[in-house]
């Protein structure tokens, strides 16, 4: 089985957490000036129909976003890549960051104890989130004492997958796991969801809107009613939005 | 802590009180306490409402030092809600108070010959009770405020709203937290109730002129606060994933696991958690300028509280837990934090458990009293509880009651209580609890996850033949341990993980009461603590047919996963054999 790799996606989709991790391997950099343009890449070919929103503002821009990471954002992988080629490659986590902090893992809704045997195929949604409190807390956590305790939805590896195939999955962030690698895959822009997208925008206070000094779609300086209407006129060719958030700790994580 | 504050309500000529040395009684703390007065004391058969029921209130081993995490107070009798023995405890700030105080105990006896109302202040001079009728059917918030207002805000409070003073099973005793609020209840098993039917509205716990509890090796017990909060600290569950989101962080991940019973148990996923999350809770209280990390009391250093604002900016309760945005949110299929939080806010102040209130009003919707995702039903529900009308007064037995009154098959409980939010068909180990713990069903009696660091009695295998049934089985015996220390469970993960945290306790203990407590000692506490429970349990009548879920948990494939639960009867009936 071929290492997952970044067949579709753009480099600056995925990022490590690089001031959190101390061993992590950055394999790639975007400029992130303050200009407020589309962000530059070497393949967007599978998001150039995509609507591209860049917002720069105060930390709450950033941190609101941790709503969204539960429902999800999307990323191009290879069919029948484990969950540690996909963490490791295509979101270019670094494997020590896997090991020690992301303590609770799903695939497609089954707790995963082996990351180097769970595969995953097109269309799945992979869940990643730090240790939980409470016995279930503990029960669900990966390799755990207590997987006995849940071990009828434990992961099965039982489906066979066109190793290599170009793919696309859902990946959730929960907690501390988003706090700490949200802000990097913002930094270097994320694809969501354009009715998630929606959704998250319509339900924003005025201070989340106060705290955007800039918003662009597709480079240009938009207001936030025409971000949200944008949105809405372009839902029906459009079913992925790309979006980057640049705060002073998303700018200090891309540097 | 050397004596036992008696109070017979009953008594000739009016309420008496009476401070007892501690007796046979001496070196237990919290569950342990009251486990062993209502075991020794109550007769099983009597009926919980009246006078020969005891309500017994403990605070924990350590509670009233200087020892982080020692704020639980336990509370104990025999339950209304499911017949046998109860113990519910909760955060806030009268066990350091009443631990300062020196009382190991308060024991409220009898019942009173009159109608009247009773509020009873303690302070280092003694105990003063009093008639005090003007505080018939207030709730907590409005009850607190009065007892501020006539004795200052250095006090701490233990009360009952409207619910206690109605005598329903659902109902809790508030505790006050740091800021003087009554927003930390000892809630499951109807304790209120039977508050209530002491006809004990307050219990104003005053500390003036007390000092801290001393250590007898000031030196050891430094030494082993210190490692005992490192530990702590540094856990990423204790020291970050808790203070960050509280216990709400697990919705997320309990929805994942198709475990997270929503509508009434009919399925495993919610579609909307995410608006409901502990994520998402946080970022909500935030923004509004409440506060995402709190304390419940002094001395807490996980703090996985916080403070929920409306939109305005104003106050409204303490951060929902998990267990009640499950209850009222999913369970309920209410996707509205505002609204959870109004419920939790009622529920605080009627004096209600929120995870009986929860399940109840699921199951009154799933007889067609509301709709599901209906959030005023679901308040206006809550507050026909509070006002006592006929459908309150059904509502406010629990979900059991409620159930039969309205023809409902599916109702989710064990021994009368309501199950919390983790479906045993998801995670079967959990179900073995649910059907043997002592206290009906009950999510805390197996969670103290340090029973793989004990091993005493044996290592246990999980993968063995015993499986889950020894797991369950240890998971209690390590809980009923916690319980009477005081600590707060949540201190469970540190010493899960990290050995020498666990041992930091045991040096804090120890360098405290001038003991020599092993591990294996600790053991041999929850082991006893189980078995006078299950003692009492078998006198009450309850046999290993009340060890059992519901059937429709064996029947009913829970959705996304379509697995029932499938842990055999005799695997049940062997937990507690050791």
């Amino acid at each position: 089985m071929g290492r997952a790799g970044v067949l579709l996606w753009p480099d600056h989709l995925v990022v490590p957490p690089a001031s959190l991790l101390e061993a992590a391997t950055i394999r790639s950099q975007q400029s992130s000036g303050k200009a407020l343009s589309a962000p530059t890449t070497s393949d967007k070919s599978d998001i150039s129909n995509s609507i591209h929103i860049r917002l720069v503002g105060a930390e709450r821009v950033g941190q609101g976003f941790a709503e969204l990471f539960q429902k999800g954002f999307v990323i191009a992988i290879e069919e029948g890549a484990t969950v540690r080629e996909v963490v490791t490659g295509p979101m270019k986590v670094d494997a020590q960051y896997l090991d020690g902090r992301i303590n609770t893992i799903f695939l497609n809704g089954h707790t995963v104890d082996n990351v180097d045997a769970a595969r995953v195929g097109d269309g799945a949604v992979l869940s990643l989130s730090a240790a939980m409190p409470g016995f279930v807390g503990a029960a669900l956590r990966k390799g755990g004492f207590y997987a006995v305790m849940r071990a009828d939805i434990t992961h099965a590896q039982n489906n066979q997958y066109n190793a290599g195939r170009p793919a696309q999955i859902t990946v959730r962030l929960y907690n501390m796991v988003a706090k700490e690698l949200g802000p990097l895959f913002l930094a270097r822009g994320a694809c969501f969801r354009r009715s998630d997208l929606l959704e998250f925008f319509l339900g924003r206070s005025e201070i989340f809107w106060r705290a955007c000094a800039q918003i662009a779609v597709d480079g240009q300086e938009v207001d936030a009613d025409s971000l949200k209407a944008a949105l809405i006129t372009r839902a029906s060719t459009e079913p992925l939005a790309f979006v980057q958030v640049m705060t002073a700790t998303s700018e200090a994580h891309a540097r | 802590m050397d004596k036992i504050l008696r109070i017979d309500m009953g008594a000739e000529g009016g309420p008496k009180a009476v401070a007892t040395p501690v007796g046979e009684y001496a070196g237990l703390g919290g569950r342990a306490l009251t486990s062993a007065i209502v075991s020794k004391e109550v007769p099983p058969l009597c009926h919980p409402l009246g006078a020969d029921n005891k309500l017994v209130i403990a605070p924990g081993l350590l509670s009233g030092s200087t020892a982080a995490m020692s704020g639980r107070i336990s509370v104990g009798c025999k339950s209304p809600l499911t017949g046998g023995i109860k113990e519910a405890n909760a955060g806030g700030q009268p066990s350091q108070v009443l631990a300062r105080l020196g009382y190991a105990a308060i024991v409220l006896e009898g019942k009173p010959k009159d109608d009247n109302l009773y509020k009873i202040y303690i302070n280092k001079d003694g105990v003063k009770i009093s008639v005090d009728n003007s505080l018939r059917m207030l709730g907590n918030y409005d009850l607190v405020e009065k007892m501020k207002a006539e004795f200052g805000d250095k006090i701490a409070c233990m009360s009952i709203g409207p619910a206690g003073e109605m005598k329903m099973s659902a109902a809790s005793v508030a505790c006050t937290d740091m800021e003087l609020r009554p927003t930390r209840h000892a809630g499951r098993g109807g304790v209120g109730a039977v508050m209530g039917s002491k006809q004990v509205k307050a219990i104003v716990l005053d500390d003036a002129g007390m000092p801290m509890r001393q250590p007898k090796d000031p030196e050891k017990f430094r030494d082993a606060t210190k490692r005992w909060v490192d530990g702590l600290k540094k856990h990423p569950v204790t020291g970050e994933g808790l203070p960050a989101y509280g216990t709400n962080v697990l919705t997320n991940v309990l929805n994942e696991a198709g475990a997270y019973p929503t509508k009434n148990f009919t399925w495993g996923r919610f579609e909307n958690c995410n608006k409901i999350s502990g994520e998402t809770e946080a970022a909500v209280e935030t923004e509004r300028g409440g506060a995402a990390t709190h304390g419940c009391h002094r001395g807490c250093v996980i703090r996985c509280s916080g403070i929920y604002v409306n939109k305005d900016g104003q106050y409204l309760t303490k951060q929902p837990e998990y267990e009640t945005v499950w209850a009222h949110g999913g369970n309920c299929g209410i996707d509205d934090l505002d609204a959870i939080a109004m419920l939790d806010r009622l529920d605080d102040d009627y004096g209600v458990d929120t995870i009986e209130m929860g399940a109840t009003i699921a199951v009154a919707m799933e007889a067609g009293l509301a709709k599901f995702g209906d959030a005023q039903a679901a308040i206006n529900l809550v507050h026909e509880v509070g006002k006592g009308t006929p459908l309150g007064r059904i509502l406010g037995n629990g979900a059991a009651v409620t159930g039969k009154c309205f023809g409902v098959e599916r109702v989710p409980v064990v021994k009368g209580q309501a199950m919390p939010a983790y479906d045993p068909r998801g995670v079967q180990g959990i179900g073995v609890t649910y059907a043997t713990s002592t206290m009906g069903a009950d999510h805390t009696a197996g969670y103290a996850v340090a029973a793989n660091i004990l091993k005493v009695g044996g290592y246990v295998d999980p993968h063995g033949a015993e499986g889950q049934v020894a797991l369950s089985r240890d998971l209690q015996i390590a809980t009923a341990a916690v319980d009477s220390t005081g600590m707060c469970l949540f201190i469970a993960f540190a010493i899960m993980d990290q050995p020498e945290t666990f041992q930091a306790l045991l040096d804090m203990i120890n360098a405290f009461y001038g003991l020599n407590l092993t591990a294996e000692d600790v053991n041999n506490l929850g082991k006893a603590v189980l078995k006078n429970e299950r003692e009492f349990n078998a006198k009450a009548g309850f046999t290993a047919q009340h060890d059992r879920l519901p059937a429709f948990f064996k029947k009913e494939p829970l959705p996304p996963h379509n697995i029932v639960f499938k842990v055999p009867d005799e695997e049940l009936d062997a937990v507690f054999n050791w």
